[in-house]
């Protein structure tokens, strides 16, 4: 069944601060691109995730990935990773949502897309997106998992165009 | 002395892909580690005054980051 406007406006509504809540529970103070793309994997449409499992890999295993590839990234510089533990609940959330440039960017030109496209806010848009970047957190998780991008995107497309 | 500086691994940053993936992954335990730190030293019984001290800054700061994050005496 093809989504409303509204759908879409509420899902944008609800997006942000699901990745907020996500980095927060990752010990991190604001979301980043990857915090966005696991918030889209939550997501009811399932396209996301679809994308993923297109290619074989596990899309449960992104949010894992990023913690290895965060701890590969410090142990090639000779540092040892360490668990902190002890992270204090995310509590309620309030005042105005926070987020990096990299979720920011992501977002936008995901909003922008979906329009130019007249298409849906899908998922698996976001996998897209991010999967086209070379660089920062995103792009190394999916090389750390075994990902190509190339092949991602091609599979969140065919996800978002199954989806009309 | 010397020699120890030598061993020290430190990012080269001539490779800036292995550096750059290094210093995210450096802020993210720095933020990691202010959050537990903070909810320990609250429930050590600190005030946000000398937690925002030992961080290098404002009281206001420290107390608008985490506050509703975690549970002090005045807030049980």
């Amino acid at each position: 069944m093809k989504r409303s406007r509204m759908d879409d406006i509420r899902i944008m509504g609800r997006l942000l601060p699901d990745a907020e809540r996500l980095a927060l529970e990752m010990g991190e103070e604001k979301p980043g691109a990857e915090h966005l793309i696991l918030a889209a994997l939550e997501l009811g449409d399932g396209s996301a995730r679809a994308a993923f499992v297109r290619l074989g890999a596990d899309p449960d295993g992104f949010r894992a990935a990023i913690e290895e590839q965060h701890a590969a990234a410090l142990r090639s510089v000779g540092a040892e990773p360490v668990d902190v533990g002890g992270i204090p609940p995310v509590g309620k959330r309030r005042g105005p949502l926070k987020a990096t440039a990299s979720a920011q960017g992501l977002f936008q030109e995901v909003v922008k897309r979906v329009r130019k496209q007249k298409s849906q806010l899908y998922g698996a848009w976001f996998v897209m997106v991010a999967a086209e970047s070379e660089h920062g957190t995103p792009a190394r998780v999916f090389r750390h998992m075994g990902v190509d991008r190339g092949a991602l995107a091609a599979a969140a497309l065919a996800e978002i165009q199954a989806r009309g | 002395m010397v020699d120890d500086m030598d061993a020290l691994p430190v990012p080269n940053p001539k490779d800036p892909e292995a550096a750059l993936a290094a210093v995210v992954a450096f802020r993210r335990t720095a933020d990691r580690l202010e959050a537990a730190a903070v909810a320990a030293a609250i429930r050590q019984g600190w005030t946000w005054a000398q937690i925002a001290e030992a961080l290098g800054v404002t009281r206001q700061a420290v107390h608008k980051k985490y506050a509703h994050r975690i549970e002090t005496k005045e807030s049980r």
